[in-house]
């Protein structure tokens, strides 16, 4: 069977979720040349198993609105691969959530995880509920009503729910809350809990740092590293705020920082009281950027992006489709070797080719950015334990995590004497959940 | 605390009071006597205007009989409550009569009307026969009369069940001689009546007149002495005042001195009880002092005038004369703002004395403050005379600020600016802003139970003096320079008024104001074209706000008038000017008048203003998820009420669904306030022709002020988890977010907000808009919630009066119709359409559009042109599968967005917040055009025909050669083609 044919073949299975089969194609188009040259996998049909879901469940939410009026939601978990360990992966709750598009979140939820490196399966859920407009009552008595049919599906060692949109610190309580009590133990069963109640440090720190490890990871096959190199940082919310930290902790200096109407240039660096700033303006004042440029007397660009400044390494940290094919070449002529995507997908195809063409070291956001998610791994971790590990145990599993997943990539990315991190982060995902697949037999 | 609901039982009361009423009379005289009556006296209509020119309500009606016969036939047919039979043209056959009425009908009240000297005879011939006659009067030509028959009469049937209602003055009249009790009698109702109305002028609401008529003392006429001696034994308490005659019946026998007896007797217990004795015998002035009576000439010409000085005097009509222990006069008071004042300085002894004589207590009961009078009346077992005072005073503030605030209140030497009423200086009208003004306080009064309901909240619209119209006039008069200031510059316009000196009366009143209070003041325009429904001149003259603390007052007296001034001259200024001609007024129409109130707030730290301002709409245009138009839209301001008036960063809420919030809490933190705006009361000069704001502070919101005088409003926000946490024990970085407020409702500020748009509506008839502000005094805890404008929304009378759906009966005219839309009129004519076809929509590839998009609205923003944005999907929504993921500046350029719901879509329920907040703030349009609504429509082909402008791959912009109407009716909206 070739690509195509497989994919149409997914296509018509799934024909009402356009999402899913997109998801679907780009994994495939990813990874197919690794499938297509390992026989074994094909004969056991391990693609055609892994686009399948392990399991999905659909229930009805009914509850009650403070008018009294009864309202019926759907909700839905779809818990995709526990090949490599329990099911795990957020809950959405907006009203755009279907099955097709938690699939294609499921989908991709098994290979982020894989890549970490951690025991984490991939599944994902939510509700077509919209707590925007809810008062804190209706969205309770949603929850516990979400809850009293999900818990039986849920478990530390079966499936571990996290948030995601409209799924916050608030509703993953209500939701611990209820299972909590219809269990009658207390168990990791929910990762992004409060701190007070199983929660765990570093967790808002964590994408940002870890993009930074990976970037001193690449820098390292080079035998480089971040110390004495002028950092560009795109964005400036939490992602951006803490890469920037740990960039200024070791010992790079961040001299751009953006918003969505433009970029700051700090020459001297946005350190110490400069940092302090921006979280003040950016987390509680919640102002634009040039507001910096206000108060340090630095130069601010309307409507630009930072690629235009000098640097070794780049931190794109905003968001999607913000580094394109031109401004890829800006970087490397102005003398970039280093970019680490803090963002999901910030580099467009046409500006992902250009830094591949140059070989410069490009760590892809699905590897670079999984910080995040490692850190709920940890967070399930301390709670089998028991325990409550400090800011700085956190971090350092959370950069060893980071080294490993530069280690996977290395295994399955290098092309000579250059590492194909793309392609590596890929291929690694897939393999591990693929062989753990294999190794468990036709179940 | 005395609850409304105790002064509102008045209204209750009067109006269960007074229940009979005498409908139908019927008079027996011979025919040629009642054509007599008719032709003479016009004895119908004069009777009818009788009741007429005393405003008293019911006027009966009189049937004539002329025999026996018909009078018996009337009866049988017709509901008669009283007659009267004409002795003189009847005497024949008057003992007939009133056998046979009293054998067929005993329970009617009889009456014989004498008109001759026989009469009297004959009456005293036939006492015995004639014992069934309810009474004898003397017809003297007079209509009045009938009044005072009637009314005797009534009062007899209701004294018994008035009585059990409250304690209803009576004044008891013992007169035996029929031809001048006929004349006395009506002559003292109308003396009554007419001191009764002055009262009320005086202190109640025109509207209330004649309810509360029914609180005028009662009249009672009886002959002889042990009748009024057992009257009087019932009805002590009742009884104000007595007037007798000297001569009469004394325990079956006649004597001659029996109303010296009576007056004896009843001095015997009560020493002070007004008792008037009156004789044709001037020898008994001696007699009748000597027994602490008063004597009255029976000199009929002079009697008028000396009963009216009696009932002012001696029965309280008039002013209350404070006495001390000598009885020296030491104080006076005509109203009860000044009877309060009075209460507050006299001595002891002589608030002892006037409360033990039940003084105070008879003058409210014959002011008809008979719920007041109970209230005063009820501490008579009070032995502590600081307490008594205190009680009694509060009485009269609580009643005051009750009742009173509803009336515009004249301003006069007695006038309290400290005491909350409205006030009016000067004549003609109090401008629209004073109308609103005036009918808050009814709203507060009248319609609503609000206050009880939030018993932890004050409730008051801050007290203000208003210089009508009158005044304006006045200046206008005095200095002719200031008319046809049409060819000057606004400068040149405020120099000529700062020149010109304001009325001398008006200045008096001023320094009245000054001296009587050193609280900051608002100085307000009220002119009398503003705040109608159909020119709402919302913004268009001045409002300044003063600390007024300087330790001067004539400084202060200068600052003030420096901003009437300021304001009566912004009626001239080029953008009053220029909104009277839009909308074509003449200038000559508008005039004005000025408020000066008291600022809502109180002093916290440096500075003085209300915790929180907000106005309040009872319809939203941009009704949030799970939210109706109809359930209102409250935006917040910190402070000083400027920035919610001016939309600036300001809170907005549901006030029915304040535990929601409108926006998501990431832009809550965004927009949160950052200033506040204040007075600062230790900033005493200022120069107000800088303009409006030169005599506020611009305060920052720091942490500090959040962890301490905005405690209440702040909560911290804890950035990692996104969510605020309420409670003063909180550590963190704090932004204003109200929730203690309206999330765990420490105080009720969104019901009460609610209740009262609720109960605007009601009573306006259309959709209302409200100013108000809510604070909490640092030093005593309490809340008050100050009411301090309402006003008609103009847009909802088109809401109700014209449906756009008429439209669709040419649909061929529209571009579309939607029957969901967000937003209000849009002023602009629109003929740039940028839109995307369905067939080039791709759900797949959104993001891809909102590149394309941004690069079109760039090119719009270029050149300056508003356009139409028509696209599938839902716009504002960062999810990708929703519709085109664009963000506010993506798009910042379209004045209105149109959303096509196509019919492979889900439609989602709510709105992206941030774009939410555009929408809302910047007056955006939002429309929805679904096909699976019965009327949504759009012209697709239409559309595709314009002529394109630009195109792109996946947008079109189109321009129409003409400019499109679009219009909103609050629900629905259309696009003209």
């Amino acid at each position: 069977m070739t690509m195509h044919e497989f994919l149409h073949q997914v296509s018509a299975k799934n024909s009402d979720q356009p999402e899913f089969i997109q998801a679907v194609t780009e994994v495939v188009e990813s990874i197919w040349a690794v499938y297509d040259s390992n026989p074994q996998l094909k004969k056991a049909r391990i693609l055609d198993r892994i686009v399948e879901p392990e399991r999905v469940i659909i229930f009805r939410v009914p509850w009650m609105t403070d008018a009294g009026e009864v309202v019926v939601n759907r909700g839905f978990r779809v818990e995709f691969n526990s090949a490599i360990g329990p099911y795990k992966g957020g809950l959405r709750f907006h009203p755009s959530v279907n099955l097709g598009i938690l699939k294609f979140l499921g989908f991709e939820q098994v290979f982020k995880n894989s890549l970490t490196t951690l025991p984490l399966g991939g599944g994902k859920g939510g509700s077509d509920f919209n707590p925007r407009g809810r008062s804190d009552e209706e969205v309770m008595r949603f929850c516990h009503s979400f809850m009293l049919e999900l818990y039986r599906h849920l478990g530390p060692d079966t499936d571990v729910p996290a948030g995601d949109i409209g799924v916050g610190k608030r509703e993953v309580g209500y939701m611990y809350g209820m299972y909590k009590k219809i269990m009658n133990e207390c168990t990791g069963v929910f990762t992004g809990k409060g701190l007070d109640w199983g929660g765990s440090l570093i967790r808002p720190e964590a994408t940002g740092y870890g993009a930074v490890y990976f970037a001193d990871e690449m820098l390292r096959t080079r035998g480089q590293e971040i110390a004495g190199k002028t950092v560009l940082v795109s964005g400036s919310g939490n992602v951006a705020q803490f890469a920037t930290q740990k960039v200024n902790e070791l010992g790079g200096k961040v001299v751009t920082l953006s918003d969505s109407d433009g970029f700051i240039h700090d020459p001297d660096g946005i350190s110490g009281e400069k940092w302090e700033y921006i979280m003040d303006l950016k987390n509680v004042r919640r102002g634009r950027i040039s507001e910096y440029a206000e108060e340090f007397g630095v130069k601010y660009y309307a409507s630009e992006r930072p690629w235009s400044i000098p640097c070794q390494i780049a931190l794109p940290c905003a968001t999607q489709n913000e580094i394109n094919g031109e401004e890829a070449k800006t970087l490397v002529k102005n003398g970039c070797i280093c970019v680490s995507e803090g963002a999901n997908m910030p580099t467009t195809p046409e500006g992902v080719e250009v830094f591949l063409a140059h070989k410069i070291l490009y760590g892809p956001g699905k590897a670079a950015n999984a910080g995040g998610v490692a850190t709920s791994g940890l967070e399930m971790t301390q709670n089998s334990m028991r325990l409550n590990w400090l800011r700085e145990e956190v971090d350092a599993r959370l950069h060893q995590i980071m080294v490993k997943i530069h280690e996977q990539c290395v295994k399955y990315g290098k092309e000579g004497n250059f590492i194909n991190y793309v392609k590596g982060a890929n291929v690694a995902g897939f393999l591990k959940v693929a062989n753990a697949m294999m190794d468990q037999g036709l179940i | 605390m005395i609850e409304t609901n105790y002064w509102s039982a008045e209204i209750d009361i009067l109006e269960r009071s007074m229940p009979y009423r005498v409908q139908n009379i019927m008079l027996i005289a011979s025919l040629y006597d009642s054509f007599v009556f008719e032709v003479d006296g016009f004895l119908a209509e004069q009777v009818a205007q009788d009741f007429y020119l005393l405003n008293l309500d019911n006027q009966p009606s009189i049937s004539h009989a002329s025999s026996l016969e018909s009078a018996e036939s009337i009866l049988k047919y017709e509901q008669i409550d009283i007659v009267i039979i004409h002795l003189a043209s009847m005497r024949s056959i008057a003992l007939k009569l009133v056998g046979l009425l009293r054998q067929k009908f005993n329970d009617l009240p009889i009456f014989f009307l004498l008109g001759a000297p026989l009469d009297l005879m004959f009456v005293e011939n036939h006492q015995e026969e004639l014992r069934e006659v309810d009474d004898f009067f003397y017809w003297n030509g007079d209509s009045k009369l009938f009044l005072a028959i009637v009314k005797q009469w009534e009062e007899r049937q209701n004294i018994p069940v008035d009585c059990k209602l409250y304690n209803i003055p009576i004044i008891l009249i013992v007169e035996t001689f029929i031809p001048y009790y006929s004349q006395f009698l009506p002559l003292f109702y109308e003396q009554i009546m007419l001191l009764n109305q002055d009262v009320i002028r005086r202190e109640h609401q025109d509207y209330n007149r004649t309810l509360y008529m029914k609180a005028r003392p009662r009249v009672v006429l009886l002959h002889d002495y042990d009748t009024a001696w057992q009257f009087y034994q019932t009805y002590s308490r009742n009884i104000i005042g007595i007037i007798s005659n000297i001569n009469y019946f004394y325990r079956g026998e006649f004597d001659k001195d029996a109303g010296i007896r009576l007056l004896q007797q009843i001095r015997k217990q009560v020493p002070t009880l007004p008792f008037l004795l009156q004789s044709f015998n001037p020898t008994y002035r001696d007699i009748v002092t000597s027994n602490e009576g008063e004597f009255l000439y029976k000199d009929l010409p002079g009697l008028k005038m000396q009963l009216r000085r009696w009932l002012e005097n001696e029965i309280g009509f008039g002013s209350f004369v404070f006495r001390n222990r000598e009885h020296i006069p030491i104080g006076e008071a005509k109203t009860l703002v000044g009877f309060l004042h009075n209460l507050l300085t006299i001595p002891d002894e002589s608030l002892l004395y006037h409360y033990q004589h039940d003084h105070v207590e008879k003058w409210l009961y014959t002011h008809a403050e008979i719920r007041l009078a109970e209230y005063v009346g009820a501490f008579h077992r009070e032995n502590d005379i600081a307490k008594l005072r205190q009680n009694i005073c509060e009485g009269f503030r609580f009643l005051i600020e009750y009742r009173r605030r509803e009336k515009i209140q004249d301003w006069n030497e007695e006038s309290d600016l400290n005491i909350n009423l409205i006030y009016k200086i000067g004549d003609d009208s109090i401008g629209g802003k004073g109308r609103g003004l005036a009918f808050l306080n009814v709203l507060l009064n009248r319609y609503s139970n609000i206050g009880d309901k939030y018993p932890g909240v004050k409730i008051m619209v801050p007290t203000a003096a208003v210089l009508a119209t009158g005044e304006f006039d006045k200046l206008l008069a005095a200095l002719p320079e200031l008319n046809g200031l049409e060819e000057l510059t606004d400068a040149e316009i405020d120099s000529r008024f700062q020149d010109g000196d304001l009325p001398a009366s008006t200045v008096s009143v001023l320094k009245r104001i000054i001296e009587q209070t050193d609280m900051p003041l608002a100085v307000r325009s009220s002119s009398v074209l503003e705040d109608s429904i159909s020119n709402p001149f919302a913004g268009v003259f001045r409002t300044f706000l003063i600390p007024n603390s300087h330790p001067d007052s004539k400084i202060r007296l200068r600052q003030l008038i420096q901003a009437v001034k300021m304001v009566y001259s912004s009626m001239y200024l080029k953008s009053a000017r220029v909104y009277r001609e839009n909308l074509r007024i003449p200038s000559r129409e508008e005039k004005m008048a000025v408020i000066i109130q008291k600022v809502a707030g109180s002093r916290h730290g440096e500075h003085f203003y209300p915790l929180l301002s907000g106005v309040a709409q009872s319809y939203n245009f941009y009704p949030g998820t799970h939210m109706k138009h109809e359930e209102g839209i409250v935006t917040l301001s910190v402070g000083l009420g400027k920035t919610a008036v001016e939309r600036g960063r300001t809170f907005a809420f549901c006030p029915r669904h304040p535990h929601k919030d409108l926006f998501d809490k990431l832009n809550i933190v965004a927009n949160s306030p950052r200033h506040l705006y204040a007075l600062a009361p230790q900033r005493s000069e200022f120069d107000l022709s800088q303009g409006e704001d030169s005599s506020l502070d611009r305060v920052r919101i720091t942490q500090k002020l959040c962890e301490t005088d905005l405690n209440i409003l702040s909560s911290v926000w804890d950035n990692d988890n996104k969510e605020f946490l309420t409670g003063s024990f909180i550590q963190g970085p704090r932004v204003i977010t109200f929730r203690s407020i309206l999330h765990y409702d420490q105080y009720p500020l969104a019901p009460l907000i609610d209740d009262f748009i609720q109960l605007g509506k009601e009573v306006m008839g259309c959709e209302v808009e409200m100013e108000f502000a809510f604070d909490i005094d640092p030093e005593t805890q309490q809340a008050t919630f100050y009411l301090l404008q309402i006003r008609p929304v103009s847009v909802t009378c088109k809401l109700y009066t014209e449906s756009l759906e008429t439209h669709l009966e040419h649909k061929e005219d529209l571009l579309l119709f939607s029957s969901y839309a967000l937003g209000n009129d849009i002023e602009e004519e629109l003929d740039t359409l940028l839109f995307i076809p369905p067939d080039r929509f791709d759900i797949i590839k959104t993001e891809e559009m909102a590149i394309e998009l941004e690069e079109f609205n760039q090119l719009m923003r270029k050149e300056d042109i508003r356009y139409v944005l028509i696209g599938p999907g839902r716009w504002g929504s960062s999810d990708r599968f929703l519709g085109i993921p664009v963000n506010w500046s993506q798009i910042c350029n379209a004045k209105l967005i149109v959303e096509v719901v196509l019919p492979n879509m889900s439609i989602e329920a709510s709105h992206g917040s941030h774009f939410f907040h555009n929408l809302f703030s910047m007056n955006v349009g939002y429309l929805t055009v679904w096909d699976k609504a019965k009327n949504d429509y759009l012209d697709w082909t239409w559309l595709h025909d314009l002529p394109t402008v630009k195109e792109g791959k996946y947008f079109c912009v189109k321009k129409n050669p003409h400019k499109m109407k679009i219009l909103f009716d609050g629900k629905n909206a259309v696009i003209k083609k």
